[in-house]
Formats: C-alpha cells, sequence, structure tokens
C-alpha cells in the first residue's frame, strides 16, 4: 500500500471540541486513481493536506510512501514524492516566466542546474503545455494555468499526485483539460487522488473515498456509490445527472434496465428500452 | 435599479505600451429585478466588465447609466454607487480579515448608519440566510473555518449592507451540491424581493436553471444576449461548439446520434426528464 493511514484524528480548535477530522482509515494502493467526495467542511481537504504533511498528524498513524509522515527528517522527500495541486491557479505561481515557475522546484530541491531544461521540457510535454516555456503565466488561460502548476510538481518527479478541487475555478474546457491529463497520468503508473465537486469527474475512478463530518462514510467502487441514493443523500451530495434521471423515470414508470453512470451508459440503456418496447 | 450599458470599451496598458482591448463596444440594457447571467471562457472580460459596473474602473469609451445617471459623470456621488452596488468577486475567502466572523460581516455596515443591536440583527440575518447557527459561529475565527464556510461568510459580508443591485463573480466555484442549491435558491429570493442580480459563472446548470436572461462575451466583445434558453438554444447551434452547453443538451446531443429526437428547447434537467416522460411513455409515439 502506498497511503496507510489508522484512526487519523485532526482539529483545528484546539480548546474546542470540533474534530475536523475522527477516526480516519485509509489505504490507497500504488497506481489507484481515487476521488475524495464530500460536501464543504467533511474534511477532505483536511484529510489530504495530512499526506504530505502540510498538516502535522495530531493522532494516529499515517504512511506515506513507505515513509512516516511524523518523521521530520524525511518531510523533504515526502513532499517531493507527493505534489499537490490547488484551487486557485492564479495564486500558485512564483515567477512571471513558466519554465522559471516550474525551475521554483527544482532549486529548492538542489537539483543540478544542467538538469532543468531537460526536466522543464519534458513536464511542459507531459501536460501537453510544449513550447510554453517563454510565456507569463498570466497570458494563459485557466487550464493552462493549471497545467503548468502541475508541471512545476512532475518536473520533482513524485508518486502521488494530489488535486485538491483543482478544476473548481475552470470554465467547461479548462476542466476537461485538467481531468484529461489527469488520466495519463494515471495511466502512466502515477497515483492520482482527486478532490472535487464535480461528482461527474469522479465515474472514471478506480475508488471513490466518501467524507462526511470528518469521518470516512463509505469506500467503494464509484458504481457502488454513486448510485446509491440514501448514502449519497447521507453525504449531503448530489448523484450524476444520469442516476438522477435512471430514478426520476423509474417512478415515471419506466425501468431501464440497470443504473447507468455516465451520459454514454444513459443513452445506451434508452436505446435499450426503446427497442425492447 | 436599471442599468444601461452603451458602446462600453475598455483597454488595459501594457507594460511595453501597446494596450490590451479587455472589452469593445458593448451595449446592452438590464431591466431593473432582472437575474442575469454572465458565461465566457477565462479571460473574456467578464470581470473587467464586473469592475467597470461597480464603478472600480473608468471605461475607455462608453457610457454606463445606472438608473438613467451616468456613474463616471463627473459630480456623480460615489458614495451612493458603493451603497447600490454590492459585488463578490472570485475567491472571497481571501479577502477575510477580521479575529471574529461577527467581526468580519459587520465591517461593511460601519458607514450604513446602523447601530449596536441592529448591527448584530443585520449580522445575524446575514450570516442565517447564508446557512450557519450564529450563535455557534459569530466568535469563531474565519481563518478556522473551511473553504466553502469561509466563502458563505464572504457572501454574508456583501449582503448585510442590502445593495440594490448584487454582483456575482463566480459564486458557486468550489461550493458542495447543497452549498450551491443553497446559495442559487438564496440568490433568487433576493430577486425576487426586488434586488437586481449578476452572476458570472462557468456553471452551465446554474445560468440555466436560474438566470432570466444571459450576456456571452466572447474576447472582449458581446456575441449574444437574450433571454437565458434562447441563448443556450443558439449556442448549441453553434457549430465550433466553443461553448458550453448544459448536462442535458448534452444528453440530447448524444440521443440525437442515436436517432431518438428531443425538442431543441431543452435546455434543464427538468426539460430533459419532462422530455424523456413524453417519449417513452407513448406521449411521443403513434
Amino acid at each position: 500500500m502506498l497511503v496507510t493511514g489508522k484512526n487519523i484524528s485532526f482539529t483545528y480548535d484546539f480548546g474546542g471540541a470540533a474534530f475536523a477530522l475522527q477516526d480516519v482509515d485509509i489505504t490507497i494502493a500504488q497506481g489507484e486513481f481515487v476521488a475524495i467526495l464530500g460536501c464543504n467542511g467533511s474534511g477532505k481537504s483536511t484529510l489530504v493536506k495530512h499526506f504530505n504533511a502540510l498538516l502535522q498528524l495530531q493522532q494516529g498513524a499515517l504512511k506515506v510512501a513507505q515513509i512516516d509522515v511524523g518523521n521530520t527528517e524525511e518531510i523533504w522527500l515526502l513532499r517531493r514524492l507527493c505534489g499537490m495541486v490547488f484551487q486557485n491557479p492564479d495564486n500558485q505561481f512564483v515567477s512571471s516566466v513558466v519554465e522559471e515557475d516550474i525551475a521554483f522546484g527544482l532549486e529548492n530541491y538542489e537539483v543540478p542546474r544542467g538538469e532543468f531544461p531537460a526536466r522543464v521540457r519534458s513536464a511542459l510535454a507531459l501536460v501537453e503545455m510544449d513550447g510554453y516555456e517563454k510565456r507569463a503565466p498570466n497570458s494563459l488561460s485557466g487550464g493552462q494555468k493549471q497545467r503548468v502548476a502541475l508541471a512545476g510538481v512532475l518536473a520533482l518527479e513524485p508518486e502521488i499526485i494530489i488535486f485538491d478541487e483543482a478544476t473548481a475555478m475552470l470554465d467547461p474546457s479548462g476542466r476537461q483539460e485538467v481531468v484529461k491529463i489527469m488520466h495519463k497520468l494515471h495511466k502512466t503508473g502515477k497515483t492520482i487522488i482527486a478532490i472535487t465537486h464535480y461528482v461527474e469527474e469522479t465515474v472514471a475512478a478506480d475508488k471513490i473515498i466518501l467524507m462526511h463530518q470528518g469521518r470516512v462514510l463509505a469506500c467503494g467502487h464509484p458504481r457502488a456509490i454513486l448510485t446509491d441514493l440514501d448514502l449519497m443523500k447521507k453525504a449531503e451530495l448530489i448523484p450524476p445527472l444520469p442516476v438522477r434521471l435512471y430514478y426520476d423515470l423509474q417512478q415515471a414508470g419506466v425501468n431501464l434496465s440497470n443504473c447507468p453512470l455516465t451520459n454514454e451508459e444513459f443513452v445506451e440503456a434508452i436505446c435499450q428500452f426503446r427497442s425492447k418496447t | 435599479m436599471s442599468i444601461q450599458i452603451e458602446n462600453l470599451s475598455y483597454k488595459y496598458g501594457q507594460p511595453a505600451g501597446e494596450k490590451v482591448e479587455a472589452l469593445q463596444d458593448i451595449s446592452c440594457a438590464i431591466a431593473a429585478g432582472d437575474f442575469v447571467g454572465i458565461m465566457g471562457h477565462t479571460g473574456c472580460g467578464k470581470t473587467t466588465l464586473i469592475q467597470l459596473l461597480a464603478g472600480l474602473r473608468a471605461p475607455t469609451s462608453g457610457r454606463i447609466y445606472i438608473n438613467g445617471e451616468d456613474i463616471n459623470a463627473k459630480g456623480y456621488d460615489r458614495n451612493r454607487l458603493r451603497q447600490t452596488v454590492g459585488v463578490m468577486f472570485q475567491n472571497p475567502e481571501y479577502q477575510l480579515f477580521a479575529t471574529t466572523v461577527e467581526k468580519d460581516v459587520a465591517f461593511g455596515l460601519k458607514y450604513s448608519g446602523l447601530r449596536g443591536q441592529e448591527v448584530t440583527a443585520r449580522v445575524r440575518w446575514a450570516l442565517e440566510t447564508m446557512g450557519f447557527d450564529f450563535e455557534k459561529v459569530r466568535n469563531q475565527s474565519p481563518l478556522a473555518l473551511s473553504g466553502g464556510e469561509k466563502r458563505r461568510v464572504a457572501i454574508a459580508g456583501v449582503i448585510a449592507t442590502r445593495p440594490q443591485i448584487l454582483i456575482f463573480d463566480e459564486p458557486i466555484a468550489g461550493l458542495d451540491p447543497y452549498s450551491r442549491e443553497n446559495f442559487l435558491q438564496f440568490v433568487t429570493q433576493m430577486n425576487q424581493a426586488g434586488t437586481t442580480i449578476i452572476m458570472v459563472s462557468h456553471n452551465m446548470e446554474a445560468l440555466a436553471e436560474y438566470t432570466q436572461h444571459l450576456l456571452v462575451l466572447e474576447k472582449g466583445r458581446l456575441i449574444d444576449a437574450g433571454p437565458t434558453r434562447e441563448v443556450f438554444i443558439r449556442l448549441k447551434q453553434r457549430k465550433d461548439g466553443a461553448f458550453g452547453q448544459t448536462a442535458a443538451q448534452k444528453i440530447v446531443t448524444l440521443l440525437a446520434e442515436r436517432e431518438l429526437k428531443l425538442p431543441p428547447a431543452v435546455v434543464t434537467y427538468g426539460d430533459l426528464l419532462a422530455a424523456l416522460k413524453h417519449e417513452l411513455t407513448g406521449g411521443g409515439r403513434g
């Protein structure tokens, strides 16, 4: 297992009894695409910020890539192995030139300067932005900015990439760009952890971790989680559109053969229904 | 409060001396009590337009009239504009600064003329409207809240002054579905009570379900404007598919490829469900 957590609890409110995380157990395998779903305040960001020790473990045990996250001597290695892309594309830049921005992490890790150009080039190629080295980040679209932020992470050759609502601020085409790259990186063997409020972005994940009020409410295959109306309601989430259509049509007496998760599956189910009647 | 925009242009000066035209010759009218959505890709000029409407920038050319008065005319009372137009920019959560949630929301009321208990009552109203338990949250540090909660505190700070025109720049990005629905329903209530609403969003469902009119910007130009449903139908017909369709419209497109033609007016979830019921329970055949 690449990530193994046991009984993780965390509070921002020392004095008080408000826990942001409570007794969370978690396992993530190497190469898995994990989506973390949950309403605002459910503990998603708090949980993932433990993975690279942005937050210090208060209770429980957590190992990421064989490193005990409480071990301060290995914190730099941990942060290199476990990269993170945040929500707002505009406040992740430290330089006014794309290549310098991507190289910033390399400088911090004292990577030999001679390696910079090749590392920057290959990181930009991975996010499909070859040739953008000399551009100013503020001249890019939202999706492009997020891809540059991701390239900065990729230049450090991480094992795990965490997307903390990295698509939330983007327009539909920008979202599509970022989601496409996530899946491409997954195919190359990277472990992907994606936090999102767009349920349709989670249907292709290997596993969904459903959080609510600081606890893991359920963990399993997207089909099992997203088609369970009671569970989704408990988590204060709305199922994907095809799932809602399936149940609403059922109430009107239209029984599709099985509950679809994607638009394509829904259309297929409708066609099957029509050919039968 | 009606808004009239005439031949509005705005150019940003660049360090090298050249000018970038962020808005080009925009003309449109927003009636008092309307709920208007603004759609467009990143960099199309949406935020510049909002800044001009709020009087934070002066146009390069053209005019903006609010209730018939040119807001950039000499002698126009800027204070009145600030009280009339409330704006919530992107990522308002980064704008929180006070030591408690209550103080943060109350800050904008400093110059409102309200005092003591009136301020507390207004802050309570604003926070409860945004779904908070006032007593529980009033003394908390805003910085200890989650991202979505911070957002709601920031919105409470904007609505606390009860402006007649409310402008929201991407208000629901990063909110979970329930918070999203709550926010949109709350905005609808404000709208029904007479507040003019202008909302910039990338969320096609929110624009389709809640706004009455839509403005579409592309590279600084107003390329479409009209009743929301009509605009969505027109955008779907564009060959380049450059603009977002609603999830319902995407399913209509997929169904059409499989020889199931639903009416072109299907834009929202409700439209799609009704059209499918009609088609599949016998109404659409024979």
